[in-house]
């Protein structure tokens, strides 16, 4: 037990089998929560994600954020929503129709990125893994429209097969 | 009295005590490790189509007509939700009504859905279009109606042999949703 001298001989003794009660049962507690495979929620600021009852966690893919104020691409390409900002505007005004330009041309380089893994694994003799299908993380609020834009974008490129992200349901 | 003599044994206090202290730092690590890593609001993820389109030619009319198909389409309002169903041969009646965009009106969608796939199991595909205006939290709230079984509705067992997509729930009832306008 851990203990202090004190100097006049007495030994001050900490209880700390108390304590160790307490850890002993959190640390049984964060074992069997203990998730790696889960996506973590914040993915991006700005980004409030709807509840839904889905029960299969999100895995690792290429991931499509929409935030309150921007459209982000693997992390990478950000395009603004923000209507003060001219470069973006082109995503967000009301009659803008269609793909979205940049997004097109970032979903085409991460095909081309994939069709080159897709045949390397294929060399190697490894199972394909589903890397044909993007995330979509988007907020809450988020219109259609712009959704759709980017789904758009993306099927364009060849992509037609999305998860869409959402918040488990707390049960 | 016995010629043998034991000798008492002096008794001497010995504290036994289990130095705890190591565990003690073992645990406190493993407890900031487990609480950074966990994921403690974890994602789910619904499984969504893009239409393709496909040079594939249509099949002909007669062997439609031979074995009908219904196809299933919902289209998102804002507030309202319509439900249309249609054959693929023109003999049999379509059925189209409309409904509120509350969860009352969402279970309507789904009993008439759960009616299609109780008479045909194989039955898998719905095809969602929606509004621009309509939010994604909408959206993903009709998505769930068409593939999260309520109000006691047991799940339908898709035919032997039947591929399930990959990342979607076996007890689904619907596993394919399309989003229909994204091309149109």
């Amino acid at each position: 037990m851990a203990g202090v001298d004190v100097g006049g001989g007495d030994s001050f003794s900490l209880n700390l089998y108390p304590m160790l009660d307490v850890f002993s049962i959190l640390i049984v507690f964060l074992l069997m929560n203990f998730s790696v495979s889960g996506e973590s929620a914040d993915a991006a600021a700005n980004l409030e994600l709807p509840v839904s009852s889905v029960k299969i966690n999100l895995d690792s893919s290429a991931t499509v954020a929409i935030t309150k104020s921007e459209i982000l691409v693997q992390g990478g390409l950000s395009i603004p929503l923000t209507a003060d900002r001219q470069d973006v505007v082109e995503a967000f005004k009301k009659d803008g129709q269609g793909a979205i330009r940049k997004a097109y041309d970032v979903f085409k380089q991460l095909k081309a990125q994939n069709d080159t893994l897709k045949n390397r694994q294929k060399n190697l003799g490894l199972t394909n893994s589903d890397v044909s299908t993007l995330i979509m993380q988007s907020d809450k609020e988020t219109p259609y429209r712009i959704v759709k834009r980017v789904l758009l974008s993306a099927q364009q490129a060849e992509f037609i097969a999305w998860k869409f992200g959402a918040q488990k349901r707390e049960n | 009295m016995s010629k043998f003599r034991f000798k008492k044994r002096k008794q001497v206090a010995t504290a036994f005590e289990v130095n705890v202290t190591p565990m003690l730092d073992l645990f406190s690590v493993l407890i900031i490790f487990l609480l950074a890593t966990s994921v403690l609001s974890s994602v789910g993820e619904l499984k969504i189509e893009v239409p393709f389109l496909s040079s594939k030619p249509p099949p002909p009319q007669e062997k439609i007509d031979k074995n009908p198909e219904k196809t299933v389409s919902v289209t998102i309002d804002v507030r309202k939700v319509k439900y249309q169903q249609a054959t693929t041969a023109s003999s049999l009646p379509a059925n189209e009504f409309e409904v509120d965009l509350t969860e009352d009106g969402l279970d309507k969608i789904q009993a008439a859905i759960y009616a299609i796939r109780k008479e045909n199991a194989a039955f898998d595909k719905v095809t969602v279009f929606t509004q621009p205006e309509v939010s994604y939290a909408k959206l993903v709230m009709v998505l769930d109606s068409l593939r999260d079984l309520r109000n006691g509705r047991t799940p339908i067992a898709f035919p032997a042999g039947y591929q399930f997509p990959s990342g979607v729930e076996q007890t689904s009832l619907i596993t394919k949703i399309v989003l229909g306008d994204v091309l149109f």
